[in-house]
């Protein structure tokens, strides 16, 4: 639900690229990541059931550290 | 000969608040009418903006790109000589160097030309704007809601009806008693502010050049706003019980204060004071908080300094006065489609915009308080332990849920001195201004106090966010953002 598939379905689209050009390592921000497009991503992961941070996604901009984060931020 | 005139709503006041209430309802096709006592440009302080104000509401009242493009000063943070250290600080909008980007800027401005830039927007999106046309009274039916208002239009009575009156008038204002509610003053925030400008201020290095600058002295702190290269706003807030002194000679009390500021004063080596024209006087307020009981009642409703003003260390006026109008618009909005039935549309313009107003009085009640190794009159009476129990019951209605009398106090107070503790420490691990570390807001970010003030300015900003409710049981913004839709 929140693994890297999932977290990487998510930055597609709010980047509007396709999700198999996302490396799960590359850092986001090079991709076009802004803090507006964070906070999107915050409400989306927080829709699944995530209690992420804005801070947290900001300091670790890639999809391996979101998932880790997600798996372990996911409420029960 | 106006007697008959009828419009959906009626705003009483044309600053950022009103022209941002009128606009936002005026968007969805509804009838306003604005209505402000002076004729714009006008002179106002507060003239240091946050970037929900400038992206968010901007981009809602889509006056956007005309803000962007009027030359103001544009504004990375807040630089500020306050708390153990000696080095000022920063409080930066962007969380690292590399989010950095034009959506984590805010500007200085000019509120004369702001608030008329807000003002023709309003007119162009519909608005009926008459200017020198005080509001005199309200009118109300015979069940006692309010139903329109009497004015006066260059000396001739006019009256008009409409289904909700927005208050917009400023703390100034009058008719805002027509609600049924008091307002409540807080202890804590008993200041007065005195105000002038000069020519030919220094400015902070680098990328700092266009903060804020906000500095604790022992009387009270100064701030120092780069409005243009050349202009520079300055301020000393100080103990209301210096009035009377600060009054019997305004300039003179005003270039001793800042002159015992030492890195404002520093600043202003070689600046001389501007004394002519709008600019040229030195101007004394009252910086109370404070905010009314309610914020609505029966076809009226408060925004702006009419409804709530919180102490200005953090550049918060414009942003709590344009968020509750961005609120009211929505509320009424909600009610005039017919989507919402009053009393919920209602309750959550108030919800929300309470509890915008207690997280920032938090916030800034532990701001005040990082400041507590300070042992002067002024600094030992804004302590969060010694806060009286008049502001703590105030502050635990505000926050709700909390235990009621001694227990509740003494919860309340506990709270504010943690956040102030934690707030003291989060600003000590961020460190200098323009060090690798000051660079870097994530520490101060994730500050609980600190992170409640960010929550819905990020969100308006972001726009378009799929939202949870923030208040439980309640509403989410709609599609176009201009009014409230129900969950699932």
């Amino acid at each position: 639900m929140t693994g890297r598939d999932a977290v990487r379905e998510h930055v597609a689209e709010v980047l509007g690229q396709p999700a198999g050009s996302l490396d799960d390592h590359e850092d986001l921000l090079d991709r076009g990541v802004d803090s507006i497009r964070l906070m999107h991503l915050v409400e989306r992961l927080r829709e699944s059931g995530v209690d992420a941070e804005f801070v947290d996604l900001a300091e670790t901009p890639t999809i391996a550290a979101w998932a880790d984060l997600a798996g372990r931020r996911a409420r029960a | 000969m106006t007697g008959d005139e009828r419009f959906d709503v009626v705003v009483l006041g044309g600053g950022p608040a009103g022209s941002s209430v009128a606009t936002l309802v005026a968007r969805r096709g509804h009838s306003v009418l604005l209505l402000e006592k002076e004729r714009f440009p006008r002179y106002r302080i507060g003239e240091s903006l946050l970037p929900a104000t400038v992206h968010g509401l901007c981009r809602l009242l889509e006056v956007e790109d005309e803000v962007a493009g009027a030359g103001f000063q544009v504004k990375r943070g807040g630089t500020f000589r306050w708390g153990a250290g000696k080095e000022p600080w920063n409080f930066l909008f962007a969380v690292s160097p590399r989010l950095a980007g034009p959506s984590s800027h805010a500007y200085q401005v000019d509120r004369m030309e702001f608030d008329r830039i807000l003002l023709r927007n309003a007119a162009r999106h519909g608005v009926d704007v008459r200017e020198e046309c005080p509001a005199t009274g309200v009118l109300r039916d015979e069940d006692g809601r309010v139903r329109g208002v009497r004015y006066a239009d260059r000396g001739v009575a006019g009256t008009v009806r409409a289904r909700y009156v927005v208050d917009a008038s400023g703390s100034t204002g009058r008719l805002w008693t027509a609600i049924g509610g008091s307002r409540h003053y807080s202890d804590f925030f008993r200041n007065i502010a005195v105000f002038g400008y000069f020519h030919g201020g220094k400015r902070l290095p680098g990328p700092d050049r266009g903060n804020i600058l906000c500095a604790a002295f022992d009387e009270g702190w100064c701030w120092y706003i780069p409005l243009s290269d050349e202009l520079t706003s300055v301020g000393a807030v100080v103990d209301h019980s210096r009035a009377s002194a600060v009054q019997a000679d305004r300039v003179q009390a005003f270039l001793d204060l800042v002159g015992r500021c030492d890195i404002v004063s520093d600043h202003l080596a070689d600046a001389t004071r501007v004394t002519e024209g709008v600019h040229g006087q030195v101007r004394v307020r009252k910086d109370y908080s404070y905010a009314t009981d309610r914020f609505h009642a029966d076809g009226m409703l408060l925004v702006g300094d009419a409804a709530c003003f919180v102490d200005p260390v953090f550049s918060t006026g414009v942003h709590l006065a344009t968020y509750g109008a961005l609120l009211a618009a929505r509320s009424i909005n909600s009610v005039l489609s017919g989507d919402l039935p009053e009393a919920i549309a209602m309750a959550e313009f108030e919800g929300r915009y309470r509890r915008e107003y207690s997280v920032f009085h938090e916030f800034l009640t532990a701001f005040y308080d990082v400041q507590q190794h300070e042992d002067t009159y002024f600094w030992q009476a804004r302590k969060a332990t010694g806060i009286g129990d008049t502001d703590l019951e105030a502050f635990a209605t505000l926050v709700g849920g909390m235990a009621s009398g001694d227990t509740g106090l003494a919860a309340a107070r506990r709270r504010l001195v943690t956040a102030g503790h934690e707030l003291s420490a989060g600003i000590a691990a961020t460190g200098p201004a323009q060090t690798p570390s000051g660079e870097r807001m994530a520490t101060l970010f994730r500050t609980p106090v600190v992170r409640e003030v960010m929550t819905e300015g990020s969100r308006i900003q972001a726009g378009g966010v799929p939202g949870r409710p923030l208040l439980p049981g309640g509403l989410v913004p709609s599609a176009d953002e201009l009014g409230w839709a129900t969950v699932g």
